[in-house]
């Protein structure tokens, strides 16, 4: 094997003792031939390679590397914004992880990584072998991508909060402290981007958070997209709830065709400009074109497109060998970059790896997607997915789908409970 | 004992709808009972609910999602309601929209946000619609020696349980036990199951399955 006993013990570190968890893997793996799989990130996809990896595998070690202490959840992050929910109720921890699932949890950063010796360092100097590599390193911003728009205004005054964190409690204040009668804007991305409902469940919640307590104001979405997912049952529930459509909605949205188009802001002035003409507004969200997060970019993981191309069957990289890739940052053709999407992809990923570890070939994996979104506190949409790989490609199920429009008000408001519901199982699913 | 069978109940019902450990939150407070008088009003207007309005709002409302097609229960979490007497299922809806019946368990959020949709002329519709139903059919996979168990001391009473699911039963009556159900009158409920033993508990919920038509 590819260790000696004596890095082994190294590597395993003070994480070490805290390993005798649920699952009584401690002796195990401490075997002197167990592999070792080590996990970069720590969000919803490669926490929940390091937890279903155990399931997998009773013997093999566990690393996962993850700066931050604490992760911030994308999903209900816009019931901060709403007022709704305060950030700790999105705060999740590694603690069940590492305690748990027997992981060696450590919180620092790559900053080297040799193919060939398949050994990574750590900003910290320590330097990690494994047998098998899963990087799940999100998304980035393309900062550069619209004139007028860069990493400082996003943090001084034209937040993306595409991310939950500081930039969420910036939205949310420029929200609640808007003038009388103001008007929000925001910017919403271009495909593929993290979350493509997210934008429209904010600008619903921003909306909703209006017709309380600032009934004048008003949301403008500027759209570089013609649709977007569950388009149909949102501009019902829009109808429905904010007058979408008439002459006093609450929300207006300027599609592609209508010159949503960004071309510049400037954030002086507070004010977007568009191939419909400049929108002055009082605070702008900004969610900005992305691509993968700068680690896959760093590790050659990336190809033309910005996005990494992997086997679909393993999610193991079609450019490295051994290396796997998960999440938003891949290309996973008709699934979404969602955490959910992100979620059943690590559970695919990590019985391919327990298959190879054991010998076996790995199977034709099915994947889901479920996703839902508020259109108010009462009114929920959904969709859901199944995929299977055919022909080398992930393609949707047929029995897929959103949300049908009925006329009966427990559909809606069923949906706004199962959101709640759903929040809850899956972190539970993937920090618990 | 009671604990761990509430959190094998809870593996199961985790991926819908979170999970039981969840209750361990702080007990809700008793609520108020309501005065045997505004029961009795109530309740006499189950008697007159009309069946094919009833079936109709159970599709409608989408009650059907969770208690099966046609109120007989398809899953382990939800109750089945077909066969069920109209006060016992009106008195519930009631309760569940004052906010009376919460469960001290998210579950209940569910059927107290439905409650609120319905007049008590539609509450008496879908009541009278379940107690035309027949009762439900055996669930599967019960015990027959845990029924014969259960038998010793026990007659069918009102609410109807011939045929209820037993893993609802045994989540019901824990919940009594520890007083997270609380919308039973004068907690005759709550008397009769804390003595019960978690073995006692399932015996009973065979044996009320296994009563099934």
């Amino acid at each position: 094997m590819s260790m000696t006993r004596r890095e082994l013990i190294k590597a395993l570190g003070a994480g070490a003792a805290a390993n005798l968890g649920l699952w009584g893997v401690a002796s195990e793996a401490h075997a002197k031939n167990a592999a070792h799989v080590v996990i970069v990130g720590g969000g919803f996809g490669g926490t929940t390679a390091a937890k279903y990896l155990r399931f997998a595998d009773a013997r093999v070690k566990i690393t996962l590397i993850e700066p931050n202490k604490q992760y911030l959840t994308c999903p209900r992050s816009n019931d901060v914004i709403a007022g709704h929910m305060e950030m700790h109720e999105i705060t999740f921890t590694y603690d069940a992880i590492r305690s748990q699932y027997g992981v060696n949890v450590i919180h620092d950063s790559v900053v080297g990584f040799d193919v060939g010796k398949k050994q990574l360092t750590l900003a910290g100097g320590k330097k990690l072998r494994y047998d098998q590599l899963i990087v799940s390193p999100g998304i980035d911003f393309k900062y550069d991508a619209v004139e007028g728009w860069s990493k400082e205004v996003a943090e001084s005054s034209m937040p993306h909060a595409w991310k939950a964190g500081a930039q969420t409690l910036m939205v949310r204040d420029q929200v609640q402290k808007m003038r009388e009668g103001g008007v929000w804007v925001m910017v919403a991305p271009p495909n593929p981007f993290r979350c493509p409902p997210g934008p429209y469940e904010r600008a619903s919640l921003v909306a909703e958070y209006f017709q309380k307590h600032n009934p004048k104001a008003k949301v403008i979405i500027l759209d570089a997209k013609d649709g977007f997912t569950k388009d149909k049952p949102f501009k019902k529930g829009w109808e429905r709830l904010y007058g979408y459509g008439s002459d006093n909605s609450l929300i207006d949205w300027v599609s592609l065709s209508n010159g949503g188009r960004v071309t510049r802001v400037d954030a002086k002035t507070n004010t977007v400009y568009t191939e419909a003409g400049e929108f002055k507004a009082d605070a702008v969200n900004f969610i900005p074109a992305q691509q993968a997060g700068a680690l896959a970019f760093q590790m050659g993981l990336t190809d033309a497109s910005g996005w990494c191309p992997v086997d679909r069957h393993t999610f193991e990289s079609l450019l490295i060998k051994d290396v796997y890739v998960l999440g938003d940052a891949s290309i996973a053709d008709t699934m979404p970059k969602s955490g959910y999407a992100a979620s059943s992809q690590a559970k695919v990923c990590v019985q391919a790896i327990a298959d190879r570890l054991a010998g076996k070939a790995p199977g034709v994996p099915s994947m889901i997607n479920v996703c839902y979104s508020l259109v108010g506190q009462d009114y929920g949409v959904s969709i859901a997915d199944i995929f299977k790989v055919i022909d080398g490609k992930i393609a949707k199920l047929p029995a897929s789908g959103v949300s049908p429009i009925t006329d009966s008000p427990a559909q809606p408001l069923l949906e706004a409970i199962y959101q709640r519901n759903w929040h809850r199982t899956f972190v539970n699913d993937t920090f618990a | 004992m009671a604990m761990k069978l509430t959190l094998t109940i809870a593996a199961a019902s985790a991926l819908l709808f979170g999970s039981l450990v969840q209750a361990t939150e702080t007990a809700a407070p008793v609520p108020a009972e309501r005065d045997p008088a505004s029961i009795a009003a109530a309740l006499a207007k189950a008697a007159t609910g009309n069946v094919d309005e009833g079936k109709r709002l159970h599709n409608y409302l989408y009650c059907s999602a969770c208690h099966g097609e046609t109120g007989a229960s398809p899953s382990r979490n939800w109750p089945s309601l077909t066969g069920q007497k109209a006060d016992y299922t009106m008195k519930t809806l009631l309760d569940y929209k004052d906010n009376l019946r919460r469960d001290n368990y998210r579950k209940a959020d569910v059927m107290h946000r439905m409650a609120q949709l319905l007049t008590e002329e539609q509450m008496a519709d879908l009541s009278a619609y379940y107690a035309s139903q027949p009762l439900p059919g055996k669930p599967a996979g019960i015990n027959a020696k845990l029924a014969k168990k259960g038998e010793a001391g026990v007659t069918p009473d009102t609410p109807a349980l011939a045929g209820q699911t037993p893993e609802y039963f045994i989540q019901a009556m824990t919940m009594y036990q520890q007083d997270m159900r609380n919308s039973d009158v004068g907690g005759m409920m709550r008397m009769v199951a804390k003595p019960l033993t978690a073995d006692e508990i399932k015996a009973l919920a065979h044996y009320y399955a296994s009563l099934g038509q």
